[in-house]
């Protein structure tokens, strides 16, 4: 397996034969450490409960320049009142990218010949392989003081391809001093064929900057993703996560805060349905004192899918002050589906305030009947309940065009179950 | 407009409704008063529609029977039960969930579905009857509401969606006495000479403000006696103790 990978990086290589050799050299070093790692297997801690074998079943290839295609009715998929940067097949499309004055978009390569690229290496297999595969890396660069009017609606399209792709991507976001944005990371899929983006995205906010993350996730095939949240002082960030229709998804989430009185807010979406996977493990550091956390993490699970949750929050030492909540509810709606869930707190210091909890259950009958006498026949009853349920994870998107959207989802999903 | 004809009720084997014969007429309302686990909310729920009862003996609504009609085919039917214990559905909105309820019944009668404008206009007039802010509205059914406004918050269902039989169960418990008049207050606007309801209580305070025409005391399942306001009065001073043979 591992020289299926080789030959594709040797091959990436070969094309893109002008990159410099300290870029080659991360490439190799970040190969070496994955090979080295391998996939996950039931031995790891956290990672027990998600099937990684499966991606060394496929010999998914890099995309290239043919994979490039034109897509009919793009406008249609682009959010309403947003700025645009669109990505086709792993390729960026400056010509369709519109953004607002104060914001850059750079390619990675830019981004590492100023020696900006940080070395990644946390243990996890997945980072290090998107380093050395990265293609289609952007940094998005928001200047100091800068309040956008309209979010930034980042689209990673996967489409048209009739053999396994992958692609990896990195999305770097950088938020100036006192700026305050919302980015939009969407991924989005028409393939029918199986295929894998293995993501990372980094999102650096300077002091006292707002950051408004909402990562819509609906790739239909194997979606990884590492999501690196750095908070400086008095910086605020406000994530939705928002997964659907994806067969296999790993997730891990670190939010570090790199100053006081930083705050960060969590909130996640996964629906599940058919025999969908999904893992999701968050980590919260808290580092410095006086900064605050929630997590809010739903799963709705039909069919034979199943989910696994793993949140964890670490108080190290000098974290007094530290307010950090977590939250984990699932909703079963079918016997055979199934849910772990883990919820972990690490606590150095003692003037703290931490909370967690976790809940796995079915449809209320309670509520059930409630509605029934109100003349709410079964079925509507249920979707009434489930999609109560889910809203609540979207009361914090003010954007309307986007709340919209990820409504009409949530109903095209409790549809089609 | 209600008939109960020698109704047994089980659950997991045990016997909770012993035999029950009852006859509410278009525009009367009985109170039905008892202990604590006299079966009362038992014979609320069956009338209701819950599930998990072994019933024996029938219920007529209109002349029909209505054992084998599911809980929103007795709500379409014009049967209403106000809760004890409301439940709280988090995330759906409460003029969302009432305007479903309605329009569920409107589709039903072949009547057209109200907007949201339309319905608007509506639920606002009711909500003034009853005396609740409007800000209830935008709010999660029952969630964080006080016991208080879960129970107007029934009385605002009531009224809404108009039924022709409501069952009112305990709906005066953990009130005070002002909450107690609102709630009476909306329950006396509701009635009129094609509706019927029944009460069922605790205590006599709630039919100081809503007069019933016919009481009955409750006892093990079984209704002992019944009579009229009087009998109220005086199951209030005496206890049920006298009652039992």
């Amino acid at each position: 397996m591992m020289d299926h990978f080789k030959t594709e990086l040797d091959s990436l290589l070969s094309r893109w034969s002008d990159e410099s050799d300290a870029l080659v050299q991360m490439r190799n070093h970040a190969f070496d450490r994955f090979a080295e790692l391998g996939f996950p297997t039931k031995k790891w801690e956290d990672w027990q409960f998600t099937d990684f074998s499966l991606f060394k079943k496929v010999p998914f290839r890099m995309t290239e320049a043919r994979d490039l295609v034109t897509i009919g009715g793009l406008e249609n998929k682009l959010l309403k009142d947003c700025y645009s940067i669109i990505i086709i097949n792993g390729h960026y499309q400056p010509d369709l990218t519109q953004l607002p004055e104060g914001v850059q978009v750079r390619t990675l390569l830019d981004v590492f010949l100023k020696n900006e690229l940080p070395q990644l290496s946390n243990g996890n297999p997945f980072v290090d392989l998107n380093t050395s595969f990265m293609n289609s890396g952007l940094a998005m660069d928001i200047d100091d003081n800068v309040q956008l009017d309209q979010p930034i609606h980042y689209l990673f399209i996967t489409t048209g391809i009739d053999d396994s792709i992958m692609n990896h991507p990195r999305l770097i976001i950088n938020v100036g001093k006192n700026s305050s944005a919302i980015v939009i990371e969407h991924y989005l899929s028409e393939n029918t064929h199986l295929y894998w983006n293995n993501c990372v995205s980094i999102s650096n906010q300077k002091p006292n900057s707002k950051l408004d993350h909402i990562r819509i996730q609906e790739d239909t095939g194997y979606h990884t993703d590492n999501m690196i949240c750095i908070l400086q002082r008095d910086a605020q960030l406000r994530s939705t996560l928002f997964n659907h229709q994806t067969q296999l998804y790993r997730g891990d989430i670190h939010v570090e805060f790199h100053g006081e009185n930083g705050h960060a807010n969590l909130n996640g979406l996964s629906l599940l349905h058919d025999s969908n996977h999904m893992d999701t493990r968050v980590i919260i550091d808290h580092e410095f004192p006086h900064c605050n956390s929630d997590q809010f993490f739903k799963y709705i699970l039909n069919d034979t899918s199943s989910g696994v949750f793993n949140g964890r929050i670490i108080v190290r030492e000098d974290s007094q002050k530290t307010d950090s909540n977590q939250s984990n509810k699932n909703l079963l709606l079918s016997e055979n589906a199934t849910m772990h869930s883990n919820p972990q707190l690490e606590i150095y210091a003692d003037d703290v305030r931490c909370t967690h909890g976790s809940t796995t259950g079915q449809l209320s009958e309670d509520v059930l009947y409630y509605l029934r006498t109100r003349g709410i026949e079964q079925r509507a009853a249920q979707k009434l309940i489930v999609k109560g349920f889910a809203r609540e994870v979207f009361s914090n998107v003010k954007h309307e065009p986007t709340a919209d959207y990820l409504n009409e989802q949530l109903n095209e999903w409790l549809a089609h179950g | 407009m209600l008939e109960i004809q020698n109704l047994h009720v089980r659950v997991t084997n045990k016997e909770i409704i012993k035999g029950i014969d009852l006859t509410i007429n278009s525009g009367e309302l009985h109170a039905i008063m008892g202990r604590n686990g006299s079966g009362k909310s038992t014979l609320a729920h069956v009338i209701a529609g819950k599930e998990g009862y072994e019933i024996e003996g029938d219920i007529l609504y209109k002349g029909e029977s209505i054992l084998g009609m599911s809980p929103d085919e007795r709500a379409i039917a014009g049967i209403f039960m106000s809760f004890q214990y409301p439940v709280v559905i988090p995330g759906v909105n409460n003029t969302y969930f009432l305007k479903a309820a309605l329009n569920a019944k409107r589709k039903a009668y072949g009547d057209d579905e109200l907007d949201a404008m339309d319905f608007l206009t509506l639920i606002r007039e009711k909500i003034k009857l009853v005396g609740m802010d409007e800000s209830y509205l935008n709010r999660a059914v029952n969630d964080g509401f006080s016991g208080g406004e879960k129970k107007l918050n029934e009385i605002l269902q009531l009224l809404t969606l108009e039924p022709q039989f409501a069952i009112l169960d305990e709906t005066d418990s953990g009130l005070d006495i002002d909450a107690l008049k609102v709630i009476a207050t909306g329950v006396n606007q509701f009635r009129n000479e094609d509706r019927s309801i029944l009460a069922i209580t605790h205590y006599q305070r709630l039919l100081d403000y809503m007069k019933p025409d016919v009481v009955h005391a409750m006892i093990d399942g079984q209704i002992v006696k019944t009579g009229d306001i009087d009998l109220a009065k005086e199951l209030e001073a005496k206890g049920y103790s006298w009652l039992v043979k």
